[in-house]
């Protein structure tokens, strides 16, 4: 590797020591264990979901109902500190609904502003497919601009803000499906999955889990911020970001995608690749972060021929199998010693 | 570009559009030609003209080669091929123009030829004639080789695409059995793969293609991996010095090689041309009592014997002519073995009397320009596989052999069953016969009893013209026994017989042959053979000389103007059967010395031990070429980085060897978790857990470094992993670890 070409992305700011990386990954492993400790389902879902609240990113949870998805919202924000709040999405839902209205104080001749639910550290918006298109566009707008807009004065929302939606893969009677580039503003979709034996039956004993209101925080708004900085600092290679957009090129001209991956997609995956790394107490990104991110990040980004949706083709799989196709960087080829 | 490799990217090999790669691409595809044309080489001498033969067929492989690549631009493989094949049979009409066939007009010798291919190759005796029937199968075979290659070659399978040229070269060898015409064909394959390998390891594999903007940081990776200008030269040099040992050594080892290509042509039986009469030896009864009538016309300028017939077949009552006979062209095979001290002499003849079918010869012929003529190699017996014999005109040349003293002394007969048909006799031999070939065998050489029977038949009877024709074991026993031991009377028609049955009954491969003395001539150099110059003789076959003709007729050249004595001319000019005269000053084994190194046992060992030594050595250099690297890889004191690298490159080299580790491009972690499965201490990846970090340090870490001790730790990992995985192996596998020359050429894992 020539230095010439390789474009330092940490300059300036200086890479992470490794001794720097472990110190945060322990604070990182922190949160997800106290947020894990209230929830079921695998370490590995838990860890996605803070590193999506690094990112400040926006998860979407597909999964059938009763498995804990309100659950890992709430212990999320218990965790970091925060407000949760819960958004039950109906056809009849209005946008006021979400973002609040200026109600008249008879007391004091004033419009006062009461804030929706969406003013909270965590908003689980569940089943977001049924509400009507107007309110998912109100609640996408938050999600993307971190901005309220009702009557002309904006609100600004809280941070850490993570919005967790949910969808129900099962049914789909009477349901508005989001559209692809509502879909793209999802940083990664997880699935929590059903419980083990065990699992399960400590939940029936109700002896499982602790109530995720009485969780200790296991991070401040401060320290959360550490974190997030020290994600950015996080060495990327240049084979690295060769081998995402090698990846991505090749979902573009995969016959049996309509839509490839996006810009946004790849610079998605970047962002959490670092802060995925910095969680596993490394300083730099390697391939494996790429292939262990595809799935969440980019799965729910790809659009199916219609062809391919007939023939019961899973984006999972395709672009598992383009990771199969494109090599990933060898350690011979990028070192070159 | 080793980095980031597309493996499905076959559509993918022409978007590249830099000069580097197209130069690349071209010397790949000349690479693939060249090999596919040494099938060609190897078959061109075994036609008439070999330098015609090649320029008919070298030309079909660069042209398939360039035209499928060019198709594959447009078109799938199938397609690509299946157009080129249009076109091949577009270039059989050139063919059939350049190389015409017997039917004067291209098309109609093209569609004559295409479905009888196989069978006039086959059918012909080598060399086989410069004409499109001959040429069309290995123009064709040319053609297809080269298409595969071509399509090999650009989905990036340069093995595959030698395949073609080894394949082509095997059949080209069998069809000119000739072994040094093979060498260089094989010299020209094995630089067409040398060339083919080195182009497609410069990186530029069509199939690979580079992730835009990360070339500049593969180009340096490539040079660099290879240890820079020394390493070349360092490579550069052992090609050389490989190169220089094989061009001293080889000559001298295949100078003493005696391995012939199979002939395909062996296991086939030609079909029989028509006889007209089963065998001559009844004319020569008849010929000596009317010895004037004129057969044919010779035209030469020295007199000699002509072969007519060779008769190997003894059925009790009569001999039978061998008759395998095969069309030929008009170059006709060289013998085997070629006759000593041979001249070539080429003689016109006229037929102006002869019967029956056969065509006289002059030694062992090597040319015969007769129309419509077929050959049986064993026999060296020409015929005419047509009607229309009278009054035929044909030049024929052949090696006539000089008979000198020593040349026979000291040689066996083969015993091998190959010549059990010239010694088979019928079960009625009369014991008489039997007797007295066991009293002339009862001590000495084969030459020596070949030499006591026609002496005892020359000196102990007497020529009569007027004898009765016939030559079965009734007759034999008539003229050797019944008239007592002496004083019997035949033609050379029984004496002929009587030798090579004697000769067979004593265990010598024998036969009958009849041809023509030379003739009166007259002033203007032209011989007259008439009926009285008929006459038959016996031959021996000895090793390593071939067949040998001895004079069995007595009665004396000093009789004067008998007909039936060829060698009144002179053994020396004439170059029959003297040899076999025992009374001849000029017999004396003078050189019997020198007649017996001829089979040098220690010759005989040379080839196989250096074949042997060769393999041993091979076996050896690549254990020593192994265990080397290895050791290099692994060793403490160098840089850490090349130490990480190689700890890594041995380590992927042993699961792939072991039959694990992951397809190529697989990411660090997933050919650890391989060499975890893979591992029978089932260590799991915390085995090689300095080598995970340290690999992925350099190759994606910030610092792109490592300590010297973990990477110390790294290779230490390795060294005792690999060890445990080759003692978790079958024991076969176990033992070829180290000697397996794969690793070898492995360019990735």
């Amino acid at each position: 590797m020539t230095t010439t070409t390789s474009t330092d992305d940490t300059a300036g700011r200086g890479t992470l020591s490794s001794a720097e990386a472990s110190e945060h990954a322990a604070a990182i492993t922190a949160l997800a264990n106290t947020a894990g400790s209230a929830v079921l389902g695998g370490a590995d879902t838990v860890r996605m979901a803070v590193v999506a609240l690094l990112c400040q990113g926006h998860l979407l949870l597909e999964d059938v109902p009763g498995v804990g998805k309100t659950r890992l919202a709430r212990a999320l924000a218990a965790s970091v500190g925060g407000e949760h709040r819960r958004v039950q999405f109906t056809p009849d839902l209005l946008p006021a609904d979400l973002t609040g209205v200026n109600v008249f104080n008879q007391s004091s001749g004033h419009f006062d502003f009461q804030p929706g639910p969406v003013f909270a550290n965590v908003v689980v918006a569940d089943e977001i497919n049924r509400a009507a298109p107007k309110t998912q566009a109100a609640l996408l707008e938050v999600m993307e601009e971190r901005l309220v807009t009702v009557d002309g004065v904006r609100y600004v929302a809280p941070d850490p803000f993570l919005i967790v939606a949910t969808q129900n893969p099962v049914e789909f009677d009477g349901t508005y499906p989001l559209p692809e580039a509502q879909l793209d503003r999802f940083l990664m979709r997880l699935s929590l999955g059903y419980p083990d034996e065990e699992a399960e039956i400590a939940i029936m004993r109700r002896t499982g889990l602790p109530d995720p209101d009485t969780l200790r925080p296991a991070a401040d708004a401060a320290g959360l911020e550490r974190l997030r900085a020290a994600g950015e600092r996080v060495h990327v290679a240049d084979a690295v970001y060769a081998y995402i957009r090698a990846v991505a090129e090749a979902t573009r001209r995969h016959p049996r995608l309509r839509l490839g991956l996006s810009p946004r997609a790849t610079a998605a995956l970047a962002h959490a690749a670092r802060h995925l790394a910095l969680a596993l107490g490394r300083a730099y990104v390697i391939p494996e972060d790429v292939e262990r991110l595809a799935a969440p990040v980019w799965a729910h980004r790809l659009v199916l021929t219609p062809e391919a949706q007939v023939g019961g083709a899973d984006p999972a799989e395709l672009l598992a199998e383009v990771l199969r196709q494109v090599a990933a960087p060898q350690p011979d080829a990028v070192v070159g010693g | 570009m080793d980095t980031l490799t597309l493996r499905r990217s076959a559509d993918l090999v022409w978007a590249g559009d830099r000069g580097r790669s197209r130069a690349l691409l071209r010397a790949g595809a000349g690479a693939a030609a060249a090999a596919c044309a040494a099938g060609a080489v190897a078959a061109a001498p075994g036609y008439a003209s070999p330098l015609g033969a090649a320029l008919a067929l070298v030309p079909w492989a660069p042209a398939a080669v360039v035209l499928t690549l060019l198709l594959l631009r447009r078109l799938s493989h199938s397609a690509a091929l299946l157009t080129g094949a249009a076109a091949a049979l577009a270039g059989t009409l050139l063919l059939a123009l350049a190389a015409p066939g017997t039917r004067g007009d291209p098309l109609a010798d093209v569609l004559a030829a295409l479905p009888n291919a196989g069978a006039r190759i086959l059918g012909s005796v080598p060399p086989l004639p410069v004409m499109v029937d001959t040429l069309l199968l290995p123009a064709l075979a040319t053609w297809l080789g080269g298409a595969v290659a071509a399509v090999a070659w650009s989905t990036g399978r340069p093995l595959t695409a030698l395949l073609p040229g080894v394949l082509l070269l095997t059949g080209g060898t069998a069809l000119s059995a000739s072994a040094s015409a093979a060498l260089w064909a094989a010299a020209l394959l094995a630089a067409s793969a040398g060339l083919l390998l080195a182009v497609s390891s410069a990186a530029a594999v069509p199939g690979t293609v580079a992730a835009p903007g990360f070339s500049a940081e593969a180009a340096p990776a490539r040079t660099g991996r290879g240890g820079g200008a020394g390493r070349w030269a360092l490579r550069a040099g052992a090609c050389v010095a490989v190169c220089a040992i094989a061009a001293t050594a080889a000559p001298a080892v295949f100078a003493t090689w005696q391995a012939r290509p199979l002939d395909p042509r062996a296991g086939l039986r030609p079909h029989a041309v028509p006889e007209a009469a089963p065998n001559p030896l009844g004319y020569l009864s008849v010929w000596a009592a009317h010895p004037d009538t004129p057969l044919l016309e010779v035209e030469s300028n020295r007199a000699n014997v002509l072969r007519w017939v060779a008769l190997a077949d003894f059925t009790g009552t009569t001999w039978l002519p061998e008759s395998r006979y095969r069309t030929t062209g008009r170059v006709l095979p060289a013998p085997d073995p070629a006759p000593p001290h041979a001249t070539r002499q080429e003689v016109g003849i006229t037929l102006t009397g002869l019967p029956g079918p056969w065509l006289p010869v002059v030694g062992a012929p090597r040319s015969l320009d007769a129309p419509g003529a077929a050959f049986d190699a064993a026999s060296g017996t020409a015929v005419l596989a047509r009607d229309g014999a009278e009054g035929l005109a044909y030049t024929v040349s052949g090696d006539v052999a000089q008979w000198r003293a020593g040349t026979l002394t000291g040689r066996d007969v083969p015993r091998s069953a190959a010549f059990d048909q010239y010694r088979r006799l019928p079960e009625d031999v009369p014991e008489e016969i039997i007797g007295i070939a066991a009293q002339a065998s009862a001590d000495g050489e084969p030459y020596d009893h070949a030499v006591r029977l026609a002496r005892y038949l020359r000196t102990g009877y007497t020529f009569d013209p007027r004898a009765p024709s016939g030559h079965g074991l009734a007759d034999l026993r008539r003229l050797l026994v019944e008239p007592g031991r002496q004083g019997g009377g035949g033609t050379s028609e029984q004496f002929a017989s009587a030798f090579a049955v004697l000769a067979r009954a004593a265990g010598l491969p024998s036969r009958v042959v009849v041809g023509f003395g030379p003739g009166g001539r007259g002033e203007d150099g032209t011989a007259t053979v008439t009926t009285g110059d008929a006459i038959a003789w016996g031959e021996v076959y000895f090793s390593g000389v071939g067949w040998v003709p001895f004079d069995v007729t007595p009665g004396g050249r000093e009789e004067g103007g008998d007909p039936e004595e060829p060698a009144a001319v002179g053994a020396q000019d004439s170059g029959l059967h003297s040899v076999g005269r025992p009374d001849g000053a000029d017999w004396a084994p003078a050189a019997d010395a020198a007649a017996r190194q001829g089979g040098d046992p220690a010759r005989v060992w040379l080839a196989p031990g250096a074949a042997a030594a060769g393999a041993a050595g091979a076996v050896l250099l690549v254990l020593l070429l192994r265990t080397l690297r290895s050791r290099r890889r692994l060793a403490a004191g160098r840089p850490p980085v090349e130490t990480v690298l190689g700890a890594w490159r041995e380590l992927r080299e042993n699961l792939r060897l072991a039959g694990t580790g992951g397809v190529s491009g697989s990411t660090v972690t997933t050919v650890i978790r391989a060499a975890a499965g893979a591992d029978p201490k089932q260590g799991g990846m915390r085995r090689l857990r300095s080598l995970h970090r340290c690999v992925n340090d350099l190759a994606f870490g910030p610092t792109r470094s490592v300590s010297k001790e973990r990477a110390g730790r790294a290779a230490a990992e390795v060294r005792e992993y690999v060890r445990d995985l080759r003692a978790g192996q079958p024991r076969t596998r176990r033992w070829s670890w180290w000697l397996d020359p794969r690793p070898l050429f492995w360019r990735e894992w």
